[in-house]
């Protein structure tokens, strides 16, 4: 009898184990949801979704956003192809859970199976989606709209966190610099002290964040002259930040160099243990950080102007009938961040999630540029946000009037709850 | 005064106060002999800004980098800012 007992014990196990082996479909309407949203994500967006993916799933009609994170070209591919493509190198296909103690920024995601010719609801690319900067890209097909998203900044990086006096004494790289390290290669740039290639850290081609900071240097991201291995072209923004903090204290700190979005490298952990350059571009005078000093996060010089490197968020997805995402949810999840009004219950500002993010609302920026890597140009909005951004972002302060109404606003409007110029 | 006495005097003058003012309000190299030393006014910087080079050299009250690598600097391999082909 006992024997029996455990063997059936034993069996029992044995089934458990293997089913918890086998990943979880995504089309589990239990676990995972019934209105699910698949999203193709530019890496260095996975922060942002992870944090809206978890108010979603709260709200009272809840979304879970499932995701995949790749490069902003390949994302761009698998829109127009309609086919949703798992990144293995990235983990492969995670979902939002509805756990209450989920937390965005610490808690492991859980992954799930995509069914095969499972199609994609949206893509998430940091770079204009044009020839220029994806020409392996297919034409987009006429179905397919983009939606011009918020501000992300790219930094290049340095072991050290801000203020600590670990890691590299490196405050500022000139765009000369950058195009003669990356366009040339460490070796033969004559750019000391980033003269060894071992540690420079890049992405593959296609990678916004390369596109991008490579717009702005003069050097494709196809032309970079890094170590031809997976170490120094890496596929996930997360493994360059740990690539350069495992320089921190080696003797080697001084040699390193990246490359980051911003909004990778605001987070905790990694200014931490990091610290990003100043930049000064071609025909610029100084150099700048995309804060207003090492440790600010109010984003002043990419919303001035100063510091160039920087890209629009796109937003890309299949269209209806109706000329909105043809899945609902990804609609609403571009309205969201794209700062157009959206209900919500329980009520939350989209508006936060972008900034605490790290990236800038495009309501919130005074430039512009139609081209990544492009000339700026001064920009007026019609519906300004930049108050809210100075009180929203970490740290952040504003001297705006505080409103509830246009009264105390004079010619400007009460928005956000600051009065704004308009 | 002679009319050709006057022009001369004008021309003199004129010349002396753009040679006075380096590049005034566009920045310029010259101009960036402030930028070692803080307390001085931001000259070199641009107060009202349009197009995209006076953008990047708008006056701010922001902190900037290095100061060793405020313009005129170079790197060895792109004097002047030339830079050379990519291979």
């Amino acid at each position: 009898m006992w024997r029996s007992v455990v063997a059936t014990l034993a069996l029992m196990s044995a089934l458990l184990a293997g089913g918890a082996a086998r990943a979880q479909t995504c089309e589990d309407d239990v676990a995972i949801g019934p209105n699910r949203v698949y999203v193709q994500a530019a890496d260095t967006q996975v922060p942002i979704l992870k944090a809206l993916g978890k108010k979603l799933r709260a709200q009272a009609t809840p979304t879970t956003i499932i995701y995949s994170p790749n490069g902003s070209c390949s994302n761009l591919s698998y829109v127009y192809s309609d086919v949703f493509t798992p990144n293995a190198t990235a983990g492969g296909t995670f979902y939002i859970p509805a756990d209450p103690a989920f937390d965005p920024k610490t808690s492991p995601v859980p992954t799930c199976q995509p069914v095969a010719g499972q199609q994609v609801d949206l893509g998430i690319s940091i770079v204009f989606p044009d020839a220029t900067n994806c020409p392996m890209t297919p034409v987009r097909p006429a179905g397919v709209a983009v939606t011009q998203g918020p501000v992300q900044a790219f930094v290049f990086a340095v072991p050290g966190g801000v203020g600590t006096a670990m890691g590299s004494t490196q405050q500022t790289i000139t765009a000369e610099e950058a195009y003669l390290v990356m366009g040339l290669g460490a070796m033969s740039a004559m750019v000391p002290p980033w003269g060894d290639p071992t540690f420079i850290f890049g992405r593959p081609a296609s990678k916004g964040t390369q596109i991008s900071i490579g717009a702005n240097i003069s050097v494709p991201a196809s032309k970079w002259k890094l170590l031809a291995d997976t170490m120094h072209q890496i596929d996930q923004s997360s493994a360059v930040a740990t690539a350069i903090a495992s320089h921190l204290s080696d003797g080697n700190a001084e040699k390193t160099l990246g490359i980051l979005g911003t909004e990778i490298y605001d987070q905790a952990a990694n200014r931490a243990n990091l610290h990003s350059l100043a930049f000064r571009a071609f025909q610029q005078l100084k150099s700048y950080w995309p804060d207003s000093s090492p440790n600010a996060f109010d984003k002043k010089n990419v919303r001035d102007g100063h510091y160039p490197l920087w890209s629009y968020v796109q937003y890309v997805a299949s269209m209806g009938s109706d000329g909105k995402a043809r899945k609902a949810g990804a609609q609403t999840i571009i309205d969201m961040l794209v700062g157009s009004q959206v209900a919500t219950s329980p009520a939350f500002e989209p508006l936060d999630v972008v900034i605490n993010a790290g990236l800038v609302p495009a309501c919130a920026m005074k430039v512009k540029r139609s081209a990544d890597g492009g000339p700026q140009s001064l920009v007026a909005n019609d519906q300004p946000c930049g108050c809210y951004f100075d009180a929203k972002a970490p740290m952040g302060a504003t001297s705006c009037t505080a409103c509830t109404d246009n009264s105390p606003c004079g010619s400007g409007m009460c928005r956000h709850g600051y009065c704004e110029a308009k | 005064m002679t009319t050709g006495h006057l022009m001369r005097f004008i021309a003199a003058v004129a010349l002396a106060t753009l040679a006075g003012c380096g590049n005034g309000s566009k920045g310029g190299a010259a101009d960036m002999a402030t930028a070692q030393n803080p307390d001085l006014a931001p000259a070199g910087c641009v107060m009202s800004p349009v197009t995209p080079t006076e953008i990047l050299n708008a006056c701010t009250d922001a902190q900037s980098g290095e100061a060793t690598k405020d313009a005129p600097y170079f790197p060895s391999l792109a004097p002047g800012g030339t830079l050379p082909a990519l291979p």
